[in-house]
C-alpha cells in the first residue's frame, strides 16, 4: 500500500482556483493568439492594401499595363464544405494566397470567389491545392480575368455578405473577431 | 462513477477532440495550421441518503493539424472537487481540486469522402471521415489525496497517478442540414503504484446535430443554430487498491444527453444536460450521478504552417 496521507489538511483551500486559473488560460489563449496571428502573416499577405499601389494603374496599351487594368477571379467548388466553419476553412488557406484581395463563399452551393490583386496569375493547381489542404475536395474551378471595374466590393451588413471578407482582418476588435463580424474599418475592397 | 476528475477530463477529451459533437471531441474537424481552442465548463451532481457529490471541471481542449490528415490533440484540465459527508454531530465539507490527467492524442483521416451539393436543388456538400486515434493520459492528477479526515474516496481524485495508453476511432458524416458523429475509446490503465491501479475504461458516444436555424439556407454564409442529441455509454473497470481488486468500483453508465450550440465561422458556443438513464455501478457505497450540464465555446486560428505551403 503506497497511498500517502495528509498531504491536503485545509479543506476548501484552492476554492476558487481552478476557476481562476482558468479564466486566466483562456484570456491568455484567446488574446495571446490572437495577437500572435496577425503578426505571422507576411506583408503582402496580411495587408494587401500594401499592394494597392498597382491597383491604379496609367491607362495605356502594353501587355504589361493592360494586365494591370484587369485582375484574376477564381469560382470554384469545395466539396465537402457545409457549414460557416468549413467556409471558415477554405478562407484561412485563401488567405495565404499572395495577392487575394477578396473572398467569398456560398454554403449552398459550396462555392468560393477569390478576387486576385490586378498583375497577380493564378493557377488552376495552386487553387486545388488551396481547397486540399484545407480539408477539402476541389470541384470545378473557373478562373477568368475581368476589367478592374468589376471587383467585388463589400457592404457590410448585407445579406448573404456578411461573412464576406475583402482583404484581411488586422486590428478588428476581440468581440467582432469572436462572432466573425467585419467592420467598415476592416475592409479593403481593392481599388 | 469511478473518479471524477478522470471521468470529466475524458468527456471533455474524448468527445471533443474528433468530431463536432458537444460531449466527446474526437471527431472535432481540424484543417492543416489550424489550431482549435475549445473550453468546457462542467459541473456533475450526485447523492445518496447520506452523501453529496459536486463536481466542477473546466478542461481545455487544444487541436492542430500539421497537415491535412493528421490532427494533434491536447486537454488539460481543471478539477473541483466537493464531497458532502456526515459526522459525529454535523456535515462536513471535503473538497479537492487541482489538474486532472492530462490528454495527448494523435488522429489520422483514413477515410475522407467529399460529396458536392446537388445541382438540382444546391443546399451544401456533404463529407463522411473516419479517423482511427492513439495517444496517452499523463499523469497530471493525484490519485492520493488526502485531508484531516484521511484519503479521500476513489470519485474525488484527480487522476490515476499514471500513463495511461489511449486509442479509439471516430466517424462523422456532416450536411448542411444534419451532422451524424460517432467515436469509441479505450483507456487503459496501468499500475500507479505496487498497490494501486486504476479500472481501464471504454466508452462509445454517438452524436445527431440538426441545424433549426436558419430553416432554408440563404445564399453566402450564415450562422447555424443546432439542436443535439447525444449518448455516451461507459464502462469502468475494477480499480486496485490496496494491492486488491476493490469490488465497490466501476460499473457501467448510460446518458441521453440534450443540448444546443450556435456555430459561426469562427467558432461555435453551446451547452448540453446529460440525463443518466442507466448506472449499474459495482459494490456499495459509489454515489450515482444525478445531473451533469456542459458549457463550452471554441475558436478556430490559423497558425503558420510548420511544414511549408
Amino acid at each position: 500500500m503506497t497511498i500517502s496521507t495528509g498531504q491536503r489538511k485545509n479543506v476548501g483551500q484552492f476554492y476558487f482556483s481552478p476557476l481562476l486559473v482558468t479564466l486566466a488560460l483562456l484570456l491568455s489563449v484567446v488574446l495571446g493568439v490572437e495577437v500572435g496571428l496577425a503578426s505571422t502573416l507576411s506583408p503582402s499577405e496580411s495587408n494587401p492594401s500594401q499592394n494597392s499601389s498597382t491597383s491604379n494603374p496609367p491607362a495605356s496599351n502594353s501587355p504589361s499595363q493592360r494586365q494591370l487594368q484587369t485582375f484574376v477571379r477564381v469560382i470554384g467548388v469545395a466539396d465537402g464544405v457545409c457549414s460557416p466553419r468549413g467556409s471558415y476553412n477554405i478562407y484561412l488557406r485563401a488567405s495565404r494566397l499572395k495577392g487575394l484581395r477578396c473572398f467569398r463563399f456560398d454554403i449552398p452551393h459550396a462555392r468560393f470567389t477569390l478576387d486576385f490583386a490586378p498583375g497577380r496569375k493564378v493557377s488552376e493547381s495552386e487553387i486545388r491545392r488551396m481547397v486540399i489542404k484545407a480539408g477539402y475536395t476541389p470541384g470545378p474551378i473557373k478562373i477568368q480575368e475581368l476589367p478592374l471595374s468589376e471587383m467585388n466590393t463589400f457592404t457590410p451588413g448585407e445579406l448573404g455578405d456578411r461573412y464576406g471578407w475583402c482583404g484581411h482582418k488586422q486590428s478588428v476588435g476581440l468581440w467582432s473577431r469572436w462572432f466573425g463580424r467585419s467592420n467598415s474599418d476592416n475592409v479593403h475592397n481593392g481599388r | 462513477m469511478r473518479c471524477a476528475g478522470i471521468i470529466g477530463v475524458l468527456l471533455a477529451v474524448g468527445g471533443t477532440a474528433i468530431s463536432a459533437p458537444i460531449t466527446f471531441i474526437t471527431a472535432l474537424p481540424v484543417a492543416q495550421d489550424q489550431l482549435v481552442v475549445r473550453s468546457y465548463q462542467e459541473g456533475k451532481f450526485g447523492s445518496t441518503d447520506s452523501e453529496n457529490s459536486y463536481y466542477l471541471l473546466f478542461p481545455q481542449t487544444f487541436a492542430y493539424g500539421p497537415t491535412g490528415s493528421l490532427a494533434l490533440f491536447a486537454t488539460v484540465g481543471l478539477v473541483d472537487n466537493y464531497l458532502v459527508q456526515p459526522e459525529a454531530t454535523h456535515r462536513v465539507t471535503r473538497n479537492s481540486s487541482g489538474f486532472g490527467d492530462s490528454l495527448f492524442f494523435a488522429r489520422y483521416t483514413l477515410i475522407h469522402i467529399d460529396w458536392p451539393p446537388d445541382p438540382v436543388e444546391p443546399n451544401g456538400g456533404a463529407t463522411l471521415r473516419f479517423t482511427p486515434l492513439a495517444g496517452a493520459y499523463l499523469p497530471t492528477g493525484r490519485y492520493n489525496i488526502a485531508d484531516a479526515y484521511g484519503r479521500l474516496p476513489l470519485s474525488m481524485q484527480t487522476g490515476s497517478g499514471s500513463v495511461d495508453p489511449y486509442w479509439g476511432a471516430a466517424a462523422g458524416y456532416q450536411t448542411a442540414d444534419y451532422e451524424l458523429d460517432w467515436d469509441a475509446t479505450y483507456r487503459y490503465n496501468t499500475a500507479a503504484s505496487s498497490g494501486f491501479r486504476l479500472g481501464n475504461e471504454a466508452r462509445t458516444d454517438l452524436s445527431f446535430q440538426y441545424r433549426v436555424w436558419p430553416w432554408r439556407l440563404p445564399a453566402g454564409v450564415s450562422d447555424y443554430l443546432l439542436l443535439v442529441m447525444e449518448t455516451n455509454l461507459i464502462w469502468d473497470g475494477i480499480s486496485r487498491i490496496a494491492g486488491a481488486p476493490n469490488l465497490n468500483t466501476g460499473g457501467f453508465t448510460w446518458f441521453i444527453d440534450f443540448g444546443t450550440y450556435y456555430a459561426t465561422p469562427q467558432g461555435t458556443f453551446g451547452g448540453v444536460v446529460q440525463i443518466p438513464v442507466v448506472q449499474s455501478l459495482n459494490g456499495v457505497g459509489q454515489i450515482p450521478v444525478h445531473l451533469r450540464v456542459q458549457l463550452y465555446f471554441e475558436r478556430y486560428f490559423g497558425l503558420p504552417s510548420l511544414l511549408g505551403g
